[in-house]
């Protein structure tokens, strides 16, 4: 690197950190980042260890449920709880906004119910105050402060033509002027970095933390690198514009009008637009299709089941028979529910990730959408993991269901009035075991936020040095 | 004084000149005119959709009664024929012997009303909490509805995503486009005469310091406040939203927007009064923009979670499901006691014995129902727990918005516009009242041996809304907008007074 850029990027440094509004401002946002960042930290720590008593405390439950028949049992009901990732302390995502648990019952299948949301008061709808919310609005924000006058403010003054009168080369400006907004941010992250990783390592070692679910390093990485490549993407527009510019105050306009557009207006624009362009069905005419697709169900399918054992067994009646139909009928009614579900499940799901991939195209003209819809993924408080999550307890439910069913067509003797079981057969039912899925997976649903992400780097690496060769002089 | 408002009159017209001649501020207006139509209507073509969705609710619950009721005359008339009476309440039954609509668990439990919360129609002004609240409550015996549990409770499908990222509505226009504006074009008010060196000049004329930064604030107020409030109306009429005489919210809404403004245009008349530069001006303004929109919210909602803390609804899931199977495991214990505080059940000829009969009978509803009971008795410390740091986390939020105007707009639209908190639970309380109605109608039914008759379907409750009233929405506003009304005026006295010092020279 040459010496004159390290020398402009040092005076650009020392001007910073002699001024006292960006000192306030650097602790302001310094403040609010290692705050929220440890906030985050004592809510995932709370949260996961609620979650973890809540599961211990449901299994005890499940098994001291009083002797029932094992299909009252199964209408008695089981929750389940979508456990958290260390990196949920950093972005907690749909988190306050999708349910926390899961209620299997017999026949029908549930989506995660009691959002946290709905136990807050209205000033939530500002803003959360999370480390993802300081590092995808306020960061940007202080980069835009800090840039804006670099070559603006330096025409207005006629330092630029002075510097270019020294022989300076453009070049090494724009790349001192870069590298001395870089250092102030730098100085606000890293610290702020180890203070999260320090506090995330710190909560995941905590007993109790369960499997697959420690920290995760290579997500930790994509998340740095792709924050990283945002307030790049930040701090290059701004110098463009502030080369461009007019005047300081045109750039500091522009540059706030992007920020603004960007932050705020940009996610309730496109998440209407998703809105309009892929309509959800209300919940009474979701559960109506539900229902439309039971009543297609041949209704003779119970008598056909029983038919069906009689042969096998070779027996008249069904008194005869030495398995239960309604054990029969309810492994298949079982099945056949569990199979509609799924499909509508499916339809809904993939309906939220159409209005999804919109909401990620809007990245094209404001990047936070991109790095939002990511930075969420990697954090696993997203809309996909979520899926995911839920497809896994459709598959427990399955599960759980045949044990019990299995049971009472082996066991019960058809026509028996009072058949009931106890813990023995709560016992088979087994935990619900839940892998979270791995950074490729992850990866492979944000291509769109990557590539939009990547796209604006690579414009803004490519546009800005031809845009600083031609920074206005007067 | 009219020497004064002559010498205003004159400061406005010139002032309007000069607007007039600025053609950026002509774009920047015309972009917001735009904006604020977009919000409407993007919001009054979802509050249709759901409107229509309520209706429909309403419609399919009403069907659906009809036909029971029209079964149940089919019934009795068939046996009417016959020279029989109708089919009598059959202790023994069991429930798989297809209960039909003369069987009040069938009617009255299993087939209970779907209460679909009423969309308000001034969701226009704000669409607030309303997309957070569940999409409709079933009747149910236990307890309170909003607690109810199996699925009673519908949620909303709506995507979380777009949950979190909200909407683009007339809240987000006024709340942080409007200062924006308001800001935009007030920023250099005395601080751009000075720049361009005219304020000499136009101090040389016979108008006071004060008197020109008051008719330069009044062209802009006029200006801002009469396209804000000409182009809400008219996209409230043209986007067809219906406020059906909602007269007093509309004119609160208005005074309310004006007064928020006029914090604005307050909060710049102080910053200029300092006498620093505009692009200091600018950059003062656009901090406390952040502060009053970003930080102050955002702390305040960080102090009120942190010192009152909801416990997440899992613990009370588990609470909920301990407390049913000890209820279960001492159901003979309770009904036994049951049976006592009601010696009219033994009259019906109810006895321990075939009032636990239990599953699968029918009266399987009665021990069910005694069971609730004393669930909802064990619930509601657990409740509580809930309920109560939930209203002390309000009650700290209702004290700490006197540190923004921002919140104290957002209190005010939201009580405006019905989507806050405060209707949904007016709602609730009506709910409550009609499920605890349905359930005292249905009930004693069976435990009287008797079934439901179609002339029953006559008298069955009905749940009727009723809207909050003007007068009740305007007692809530009152203290909010009183707030937002004195912080401009103290603000701009100040800010006036600030002008005794005002460098008119370097």
């Amino acid at each position: 690197m040459r010496l004159v850029c390290l020398k402009i990027a040092r005076k650009e440094f020392i001007e910073v950190a002699r001024d006292g509004r960006f000192r306030w401002a650097f602790g302001a946002i310094f403040t609010l980042l290692a705050a929220s960042l440890l906030m985050g930290w004592r809510h995932y720590a709370e949260v996961n260890r609620q979650i973890e008593a809540a599961r211990a405390e449901q299994r005890e439950l499940w098994l001291n449920t009083p002797d029932r028949n094992p299909h009252s049992a199964a209408h008695h009901g089981l929750y389940v709880f979508k456990p958290v990732m260390p990196l949920s302390a950093v972005d907690n995502g749909i988190d306050s906004y999708s349910g926390v648990s899961f209620l299997l019952d017999a026949h029908d299948q549930n989506l995660s119910q009691h959002k946290p949301v709905e136990d807050t008061t209205a000033i939530q709808r500002f803003s959360e105050t999370t480390a993802a919310t300081t590092l995808q609005i306020l960061i940007p924000l202080l980069i835009v402060l800090l840039t804006f006058p670099s070559f603006a403010g330096e025409r207005e003054q006629g330092t630029l033509r002075l510097l270019l009168s020294l022989g300076v080369r453009r070049r090494d400006l724009a790349f001192g002027k870069g590298l001395g907004a870089a250092g102030p941010i730098l100085l606000l992250l890293i610290p702020a970095t180890v203070i999260g990783v320090l506090a995330m390592r710190l909560a995941t070692t905590t007993e109790g933390t369960p499997r697959g679910w420690e920290m995760s390093w290579a997500r930790l990485s994509a998340m740095v690198l792709g924050y990283l490549v945002y307030f790049t993407i930040f701090a290059g527009v701004s110098l463009m514009v502030s080369a461009r510019a007019a005047t300081a105050r045109m750039a500091l306009v522009t540059l706030l009008a992007f920020w603004f557009i960007n932050c705020l207006v940009a996610p309730r624009v496109m998440a209407d637009a998703a809105r309009h362009a892929v309509r959800l069905p209300a919940t009474s005419e979701f559960l109506q299709r539900i229902d439309e697709d039971k009543k297609q169900v041949p209704p003779d399918w119970q008598e056909r089941i029983t038919a069906q054992l009689m042969a096998q067994y070779g027996v008249r009646k069904v008194e005869d028979l030495p398995v239960d139909p309604l054990g029969a009928h309810l492994i298949e009614g079982d099945k056949i529910d569990s199979a509609i579900y799924e499909k509508n499940f499916n339809q809904l799901f993939s309906a939220y990730e159409r209005q999804e991939r919109i909401y990620q195209a809007g990245g094209a003209f404001a990047p936070m959408l991109a790095m939002q819809t990511l930075s969420t993924g990697l954090a696993g408080t997203d809309l996909n993991q979520l899926r995911h999550f839920t497809h896994a307890v459709g598959e427990y439910r399955k599960q759980w269901l045949k044990v019990l069913n299995e049971d009472i067509f082996f066991n019960r003797r058809p026509g028996q009035m009072v058949y009931t079981r106890g813990r023995d057969l709560w016992e088979q039912v087994p935990e619900m075991k839940y892998d979270p899925p791995g950074l490729v997976w992850v990866l492979s649903r944000y291509q769109l936020s990557i590539g939009l992400l990547a796209g604006w780097g690579l414009l803004v690496v490519i546009a800005t040095p031809l845009a600083l060769a031609k920074v206005k002089v007067d | 004084m009219s020497d004064l408002m002559s010498g205003l009159a004159k400061i406005i017209r010139h002032e309007w000149r000069m607007l007039r001649a600025d053609r950026t501020a002509w774009v920047v207006l015309v972009l917001f005119a735009l904006i604020i139509e977009g919000a409407i209507f993007n919001v009054s073509a979802t509050l249709r959709e759901k409107q229509e969705a309520e209706r429909q609710a309403i419609r399919d619950e009403a069907e659906k009664f009809r036909r029971f009721h029209a079964e149940a005359e089919e019934i009795e008339q068939q046996a009417a024929l016959r020279g029989q009476p109708p089919p009598q309440f059959q202790a023994e039954a069991k429930y798989w012997d297809k209960p039909g609509p003369r069987d009040s668990i069938f009617v009255g439990a299993w087939n209970a009303p779907r209460i679909v919360p009423p969309p308000s129609p001034f969701t226009v002004f704000a669409v607030g909490q309303c997309d957070l609240f569940p999409s409709s409550y079933k009747v149910g015996i236990d307890g309170k509805m909003e607690w109810q549990s199996r699925g009673r409770v519908l949620q909303r499908l709506d995507n979380p995503l777009l949950l979190k990222a909200g909407r683009f509505d007339l809240e987000f226009v006024i709340l942080y486009l409007y200062p924006m504006l308001i800001l935009a074009i007030s920023f250099n008010l005395m601080s751009g005469e000075k720049e361009g060196r005219t304020l000499g000049l136009l101090l040389a004329q016979p108008v006071s310091l004060r008197a020109l930064v008051i008719g330069k604030v009044a062209c802009r107020a006029l200006l801002v406040f009469g396209c804000v409030s000409g182009l809400s109306l008219s996209g409230f009429l043209l986007s067809g939203t219906d406020f059906g005489g909602g007269a007093v919210r509309v004119s609160l809404w208005l005074v309310a927007v004006i007064v928020y403004g006029g914090f604005w245009f307050a909060l710049a008349v102080v910053a200029n009064a300092i006498g620093r530069s505009s692009a200091a001006n600018a950059l003062a303004l656009a901090v406390a923009w952040l502060a009053f929109l970003f930080v102050i919210p955002s702390a305040i909602s960080f102090a009120t979670t942190s010192a009152y803390s909801v416990p997440p609804r899992i613990e009370y899931l588990n609470a909920a499901r301990k407390i049913e199977d000890d209820v279960r495991r001492e159901r003979k214990a309770l009904i036994a006691q049951y049976l006592k505080e009601h010696p009219e059940l033994s009259r019906w000829g109810w006895t321990l014995d075939n009032l636990g009969v239990g599953y699968p009978h029918v009266p399987e509803a009665m021990p069910e129902k005694v069971e609730f009971l004393e669930m909802i008795r064990r619930l509601q410390p657990v409740i509580a727990r809930y309920e109560g740091p939930l209203a002390k986390q309000q009650a700290l939020a209702d004290r700490c918005r006197f540190l923004s105007p921002a919140v104290l707009m957002q209190d005010v639209l939201y009580d405006l516009a019905g989507t806050g908190r405060a209707r949904h639970e007016h709602f609730l309380r009506q709910a409550n009242a009609f499920n605890e109605e349905w359930n005292i109608f249905f009930d004693v039914k069976p435990f009287r041996r008797e079934m439901v008759s179609a002339a029953d379907y006559a008298v069955f409750p009905r749940f009727i809304y009723r809207e909050e009233s003007p007068g009740d929405v305007a007692g809530r506003t009152i203290v909010p907008l009183s707030a937002l009304t004195l912080l401009p005026l103290a603000l701009g006295w100040l800010g006036l007074r600030a002008y005794r010092r005002f460098p008119l020279a370097g």
